[in-house]
Formats: C-alpha cells, structure tokens, sequence
C-alpha cells in the first residue's frame, strides 16, 4: 500500500507531462493570437512515434542505442524523490537535493555522450553546448540548494517542505524570495527553454537540445520527447513545492492524495501559463551571453544564502 | 626470469595491504632497526592514519602489479623501470609509517628518486628529459621547504629533553617533533605551516606548483603514472594531514583559509586546464590538480570548523577528506591503466585521433565508462559521494560564524564549478576517446582478448564501482583515522551500514543502490514495452547521417575534441588565454578568392608562462656567478671553506 503511493505519483507526473506541454502551447498561441494545436498533440505524437519505424545511422555504438533508455528511466526516478503528492513518501530518507541534481544530470549526461556516439556534428555541437550551459549552471543550482537547506538545517526536500508547512511565514521571506528568483532561471536553463535555447527551434546552428537528438527516430525520439516534458512539469512541481508546499499531502491516505494531486495540478498549470505568456515576450540570448545570465543567477542564490543567514524568517 | 618484478611487486602489495588492515584494525606494529641507514636507524609505527593510506597505495599497487604481468610481456617497460617498480611500490608503502623525520626523509628522497627513474623511462626522447629535468627541480625544492620545516620544527625540541628520552630516534621522532611543535612561537608556526605547504603541494600538484604533472604524465608509462599521480601524490597529501593538521592544535582561521583558497584555485584551475587538454594523459594530470585542491579545501574545511568548535562538521570534513583520497587515487589509477591499453593499442593518446574504441576494445572501454562515472561526480559515482560530505559540512555551517559566513557559499560555488567543468570534460575524454565513429588509430585493431591487463583494470573497476555504491564502506575503513585528525575520538564518525551513508547530525542520508534499482526496474519494464509492441513497427532500416546534404565529410570535419571544448574555452579565455594564429593563403588573381586557410590553435598554461620563467631565470643567473667561483682553484676551496668554517664558529657562539 505504502509503495502505491511512489507508482502513483510516477504514473501522474508521466502522463500529466504531455499534457502540460500541449497547455503550455495552447497558452502561447493564443497570447501570440494563433490558433493552437489540440491539447493533446504532444501526446499523440510520442504515441505516433513509439510505433514508427526506427531509422539508425549505420554502424552507431551502443551508447547511442541506450541513451534514450537511460534518459528516461532515470527522469522517471528523480520523481520519486521530490514530495510532489505527499511528504510520507516510502525511502524519502535515501535522497536529497544534491543527489536529486545529480541524477538530473545523468540523463543530461547519458544523452550528451548518446549524441557524441552517433558521430555527427550536430550531435557534438549540442552535446558540447548542453554541456557548457550545464558546467555553469552547477554553481548557481547549488548556491539555491544551499539557500533552501538553511531554514530546515537539512538537504532533504521532503524536510524542507515540513519545515515550510510547519512555519508558513517563511514562504515570503527574503531567502525565500531570491532563491525562487535564482532557481527559476535555472529551471529555464535546465528544461531548455527560452531564452537560453528554444525548444520549437528548426534552425540547427541555434539549437542545443534539439540538436542532440537529430539522429533519434522511432521510439527513441519518442522516450527523449517524453523525458523532456517530465522533467519540465517535474521542475515546476519541485519549485511549487519547495517554496509554496500547501495543499500537499502529509498523510497517505486517498482523500489527502486526491487533494495533493489537485492541489499540483493546480499549482503547476499557474506556473505553465506564467511561463508562456512569459515566453511570448522574450527572445532565445545568443549562447556565449548565457554565462551572464548564469552568473546573475549565482548572485542571487548568494544573496539568498547570506539573506538566510540574517534574516532566518523564524526564530532559532 | 621474466615477470619476477611483477610477482614482488604483488608481493609487496598484498604484504601492504595486510600491514594496513592490522593497523587499521589497531595491530600496530612499531620497529626500530638501527643497522639500516646508520647512525639514525629506521624508525616504524603504522598507527591508523599511516595504515588508511598504507592500504590504499597497497590496493593500487596490487592493480597496476596484475596489471604489469600483460604490459612488460608487450615490452612496454624498459629494464631499468621494470627493476624499479617493486621498489617503488616499497618505498611509497613505507612512507606512512616511517616514526621519525629521517626514516621519512631518506623514503622521501627514494621516492623523488625511483619516481624521475620511471619518467625517464623513454630517456632517448627530448620531450622526457626536459620533464625529468623539469620534475626535478620542482620536486627538489618541495623537500628543502620540507626539511626547511623539520628543521624549524625541531630547533625548538633542545631543551626540552626530548632528546635523552628517545633513544634510537635520537630525538627525531614524530613524538619528539610533535611535543616541539607544541613550543613553538606563533611566527615560526606560521612559517613552518608556510614551508610545508610549500613542500608537499608542490607533491600534491597545488597550484601554482603543478607544473610539472602535465609534464611528467606523458612521459612515464602508464603504470608509472597510475602510481605516481594516485598514491604518489596522495602522500603530500597525507604530509600535510599529518604534519598540519595532527601537528598544530587551535591552528588560527588564516590557515584554514588558506588551505580553501589554494584548494579552490587548484579545483578550479586544474578542472579547467583539464577540459581543454586534447592528450588523455595531460587531461588525466590536470584532473590531479583539481582532484588535489579538492582534497585540500577538505582539510581548510576541516581547520575552519575545528576553529569554531564545530567538531561534527570538522569530522565531517575530515571524512570527506578519506573518502575523496580514497576515491580519487582508485579511479585515478584505472583511468591512467586504461589509457596505458588504449594508447598500447592504438599508438596514440590524442582525442582527436581516437574514438570508436567501444567495439573492438570493450574492456578497456567499460573500464573507462567507469572511471568517467566515478571521476565526474555523477551520483553512483565515488567522486559524488566525498564531494556530497564535502558540501554536507560546508552547509551545516549555520550564521554564527563570521568568516564562515562568506567562505562556506564560496567554496561550495568553487566546488559546484570544478563539478560542472568536470562533468564536461568526463564528457569530451569518454564521447572523443572512446564513442562515435573509428577513426584512423583504431581502423585496423583485432578484438582485445581477456589478459593480466585486463584483469588489473576489472579488479580496480570492480573495487571503484563499489566504493560510489556501498559510500559506508569508507566509515569501516577510515573513522579510526578520522578521530586520529580530529584529534578526539568520538567513536562515532557518522552513521552507516555499508550500502548507507549518513552524518550523525543530519536528517537523512544517502542510498546510492535504492536509485540504481528504481532506475533499473524502470528501465527494464520500458525496455519490456518496446519489445512487446516491435510487431507492431516496421523493421529497422540503416541510413546515412544528416549532414545537410552534403556528401562524403573528410576526416578534419567531424566535430572533434578540441571543437568540443571551444565554448567553455572561450568563456574561460581569461584564464586559458588561447592562442589563435590565422594564416590565409589567397589566389594571385584576386585576393578576394582563399586557396588555402590554416588555423592553429593552443592553450598554454598561464600561471606556469607567468610565474616560472622569472624564478627560471634568477636560478640561471645564480648558477653563473657559482660558475664564476667554481674555477677550480684548489686554494680558493680552501678559503671559502675556511670562511665557512669561521661563520658557523660565529653563528654558534
């Protein structure tokens, strides 16, 4: 039973993500007054693809075969380790924000070298931009982790959403604050969208994700798609619940579940609809002034920390 | 007879290791042999922190030992190498035990000395003397700063009656200088802590004195270096744990700021340099560097939090400290041995040379998928878990602490970069080396079969995996010598059972294996997914790469290692300072039509081209006027020994 709970919420996230991406291309074509494709379209292309033809470049390494495999096998773990539907969840004492920033990168990773072993250009251009943006990503990602950690003395999420529930006033002080500000631009780096690389891109010079994946087909293609819409709808859980943790779930029992469930719902379609009426008013940044941005982000989680440091938000 | 070096070389490791397990296990054994080496003898005691890195050289050794047995048999060492490495194997074992400040000189020298032996393996190469040479120097004055600081250290212990006491030491015992460090004044303690900083970083490879690793690594074979960039280096390491940190309590926050900075310059540094290296061996070198500043902001972490009385953290710190050790030396060593196969087979260790290895080498190839995970701290990887310590120490820190305040984030900011750096440049050796399409160097190789060689690399990947899978392992073997920096002995170092790990003041822990099944059962039921439904899609076909339609990309227009590492070189150009020379060669007729572009590329080293040749230099110009008193005038020897004579007289009363 205690184990339901770790299914459901891979099962929710894995299914909801299609869906939220096609909201989120509604929601941006309608700001930019287009019509928009059905809601559903994300769907239905992974499910197209899961079924079409694979189509390999010859003689390609295993890496390439697998990468897709291990991209999506270990997005779909990192989402038992976020308290997305409940704090109760089973081993949520085996993990924290720093292996949770780890196996992100795994996939990052495992994509990147997938990339390099089909041996094309556009796969080395993306892997080796994918990974710039990601060796400087690093340290802005682990000064917001830093920041979180200090209010509940811990790295675990699922105690830093305790001690958030526990003492609602720190969800509007100024650690709080200019972390969410510095992890925010992070998560935009980290699920490729604008305005550090454009996701609906044709253009192969501009690409950096897109470009990784040039050579999949099939359902590889579909595993990277999907992957990539999980890990988007799960950054943003993680980001509505580290700062705004109510409405989940702390016990696990269906009802408090059905409500934890909703309550997500609600709080990742807010931060979709934010982030495409966002993406309507901004422009992919030519990629050698991503560092900037970057280190932008960097000083604020520096900020946050010190900020945590004077103005702990409650009382030790 | 053949082979008889690899077997005491083996011998020899395996006697190591059970030296270090009965002293970590607290059979300490302490020797005093008076007849080596008259008239100080040698001095033994292998207590648990001499044991910790006693053990895991001895683990090493054993390795690149296995290992040895399929490399001489390709005639890869010369005979004079071959003869050394048992010895060196010796020498680097004994180190940490040696009890007085002879027996730890005398091994030290050997050490130099064996080590320049195996460097100069290829001694006919220009390339390898100028390294030797190079290597020399530098280790050279590394031991005048550490006899600098025995020296100043034990000028304080006359007087004391340290000397009648220790009979055959003759007061050169590490007690005897211990009971003197204790006496000394504030401003020679902090010249001592300057001397040997200086002595053993320029061992450890610290910035700036890492020059000659990028050098020295080329050169010497790969077993050589396997040995010298893992325990080797790891022993100016330990020289600093033990006559620093052990040495001097309630050390003032300066040193322990220093250590950070040193420490964060060489991560940062050295992670750097290594992204943009194209040779594997000069990659591998400068990720010495960033894996030795790591290990020492460690220990600054460790003074920082000793200073404030925070001793949780600082034995958090200590223990970040093993374990990064630890995990550095293992996957260090099977990074170095599968290069040695790779460059054996292929003839070359250049990235943009290399690639398509993964068919016909798939050995030596897991074996480096393996060092890449435990060398970028990617979680299931060694690396991951010392540097998550690290960090866990680093956080705990809390507002009290003034200075700490800004140096916590800030080293955890240089330890996340070096990370990222890391992971990019794990990234371009594994993607370059050994993945993609083969190229020139690895067209023509017949399948590797399973030999001693291997064997080596399997065993060190085997124990590499398991120590970034079971993290608690490193509590068993280390808390003993944890509490011996510390300097107290809790008894508890942090909480573990082998395949846990977790701090004893912390909520949580950390549970590598519980990820990797999650990951693995997913894995197989998606796996399961796609097998049941292929009925249901069209076979596999085979097709071209998209290459926007051009046909037939010559061998310079792949995407290449050094391309590879353009964009991060460019953000870093400040400190790569790469060197772009264009030269456009264009037709008569019209200038406007190119015939022919050329364009070179370097990265050059930019602390060694500012910081070495004015000290270079100063050296040269002393050696002249030597060279001008030197004219061999038996009298004028005799006058300047007469005058010397005449100011120690003066000097000593």
């Amino acid at each position: 039973m205690i184990y339901l709970a770790i299914v459901l919420q891979i099962a929710v996230i894995a299914f909801s993500a299609p869906l939220f991406v096609g909201i989120l291309v509604w929601i941006k074509s309608r700001a930019e007054g287009r019509r928009s494709p059905n809601i559903l379209q994300p769907w239905r292309e992974i499910r197209k693809l899961f079924y079409k033809q694979v189509l390999d470049p010859s003689d390609v390494g295993i890496m390439f075969r697998i990468a897709p495999l291990v991209l999506f096998a270990s997005t779909a773990t990192t989402v038992i380790m976020v308290p997305l539907l409940t704090t109760e969840l089973p081993l949520h004492t085996s993990f924290d924000l720093f292996w949770l920033v780890g196996f992100f990168l795994l996939g990052t990773i495992a994509l990147a070298l997938g990339s390099l072993d089909g041996a094309t250009v556009f796969g080395g251009i993306g892997a080796s931009r994918e990974l710039m943006v990601v060796a400087l990503l690093e340290p802005s990602m682990l000064m917001a982790v830093f920041a979180l950690s200090i209010r509940a003395n811990s790295t675990n999420l699922f105690a830093i959403a305790n001690m958030t529930l526990a003492h609602p006033a720190l969800i509007s002080s100024p650690a709080s604050v200019l972390s969410f500000a510095s992890l925010s631009i992070v998560l935009l780096a980290e699920s490729g969208r604008l305005p550090i690389d454009n996701p609906t891109t044709h253009l192969e010079l501009t690409m950096i994700h897109e470009a990784m994946t040039l050579e999949y087909s099939g359902y590889r293609l579909a595993l990277v798609k999907w992957a990539s819409a999980m890990r988007l709808v799960l950054l943003l859980g993680l980001i509505a619940n580290l700062f705004v943790p109510i409405g989940i779930a702390v016990t696990d029992n269906l009802g408090s579940l059905a409500l934890g469930i909703i309550a997500l719902a609600l709080k990742i379609s807010l931060l979709i609809a934010v982030l495409g009426i966002g993406e309507v008013f901004l422009a992919k940044i030519r990629l050698f002034r991503v560092p900037e941005l970057l280190g932008g982000s960097f000083v604020l989680g520096l900020l946050a920390v010190t900020a945590s440091y004077y103005f702990p938000g409650i009382a030790r | 007879m053949t082979g008889a070096e690899n077997i005491s070389s083996l011998a020899l490791a395996i006697g190591g290791m059970i030296i270090g397990i009965l002293g970590l296990l607290g059979h300490d054994i302490v020797a005093e042999i008076p007849w080596i080496s008259p008239p100080f003898g040698i001095s033994i005691h292998t207590d648990y922190l001499g044991s910790f890195f006693t053990l895991l050289i001895s683990i090493v050794a054993g390795c690149v030992a296995i290992f040895n047995f399929g490399y001489t048999k390709r005639g890869q060492l010369s005979r004079t190498s071959r003869a050394v490495f048992p010895i060196f194997i010796a020498t680097l074992e004994v180190i940490p035990m040696a009890n007085s400040v002879p027996t730890f000189l005398l091994f030290w020298e050997l050490m130099a000395l064996e080590s320049l032996v195996l460097v100069l393996d290829h001694h006919q190469h220009k390339s390898a003397q100028r390294a030797a040479l190079h290597y020399a120097i530098l280790t050279q004055l590394g031991f005048f700063a550490i006899l600098g600081f025995f020296v100043l250290v034990l000028s304080q212990s006359h007087g004391l009656g340290y000397g009648a006491a220790h009979g055959a030491t003759h007061g050169l015992g590490f007690d005897a200088l211990r009971g003197a460090a204790e006496h000394l004044s504030i401003e020679s303690r902090d010249f001592a802590f300057v001397l040997a900083l200086v002595g053993f970083g320029s061992k450890a490879g610290l910035v700036p004195l890492h020059a000659w690793l990028p050098k020295a690594h080329p050169e010497a074979p790969a077993p050589a270096s396997a040995l010298m960039s893992t325990a080797m280096v790891t022993l100016g390491i330990y020289g600093l744990v033990r006559f620093v940190i052990v040495f001097f309590h309630g050390a003032p926050v300066w040193w322990a700021l220093t250590l950070l900075g040193i420490g964060a310059l060489s991560s940062v540094y050295g992670v750097i340099q290594s992204s943009s290296a194209n040779d594997l061996k000069v990659l591998l070198a400068y990720s010495t560097t960033e894996n030795m500043g790591l290990i020492v902001m460690a220990l600054g972490t460790e003074l920082l939090m000793a200073s404030d009385h925070h001793n949780s953290l600082a034995t958090d710190a200590a223990l970040a400290m093993f374990f990064l050790v630890g995990s550095h030396a293992l996957f260090k060593a099977l990074g170095f041995l599968a290069t040695g196969v790779i460059s054996l087979e292929t003839g070359t260790t250049d990235l943009n040379k290399l690639g398509g290895l993964t068919k016909v080498l798939p050995i030596t190839s897991m074996a480096f998928v393996i060092w890449g995970v435990a060398a970028s701290g990617l979680p299931m990887g060694s690396a991951f878990i010392g540097e998550w310590i690290l960090l866990q120490s680093l956080i705990h820190l809390g507002p009290t602490v003034g200075v700490g305040a800004l140096a916590a984030p800030l080293a955890m900011g240089a330890i996340a970069l070096t990370t990222g750096v890391g992971l990019l440049t794990v990234v371009k050796a594994v993607g370059m080396g050994i993945l993609g399409k083969s190229k020139s160097a690895s067209a023509s190789l017949s399948n590797e079969r399973f030999g001693t060689m291997q064997a080596g690399l399997v065993l060190l990947a085997a124990i590499t995996l398991a120590l970034g899978l079971l993290p608690g392992l490193i509590v068993f073997v280390g808390s003993h010598a944890v509490n011996a920096v510390i300097g107290h002995s809790s008894g508890v170092v942090a909480n573990a059972s082998a395949e846990q790990i977790g701090l004893y003041h912390l909520i949580g822990n950390l549970f590598p294996i519980a990820s990797l099944l999650i990951l693995a059962v997913i894995a197989g039921f998606s796996y399961l997914a796609i097998k049941l439904s292929d009925h249901k899609r069209p076979k596999t076909s085979k097709v071209d790469r998209w290459t926007c339609g051009a046909r037939n990309l010559s061998s310079a227009m792949p995407y290449n290692a050094s391309s590879f590492a353009e964009p991060l070189e460019r953000v870093f150009s400040d400190v790569l300072r790469p060197r772009r020379d264009v030269a456009i060669e264009t037709f008569e007729a019209s200038r406007l039509i190119i015939a022919r572009v050329e364009l070179r590329k370097a990265v050059h080293d930019s602390i060694e081209s500012a910081l070495y040749p004015p000290v270079l230099a100063l050296v040269d110009s002393s050696a002249r006027i030597m060279r001008a008193i030197h004219n061999g005038s038996l009298n004028r020897y005799l006058a300047i020994g007469a005058l010397g004579l005449v100011i120690v007289l003066v000097v000593v009363h």
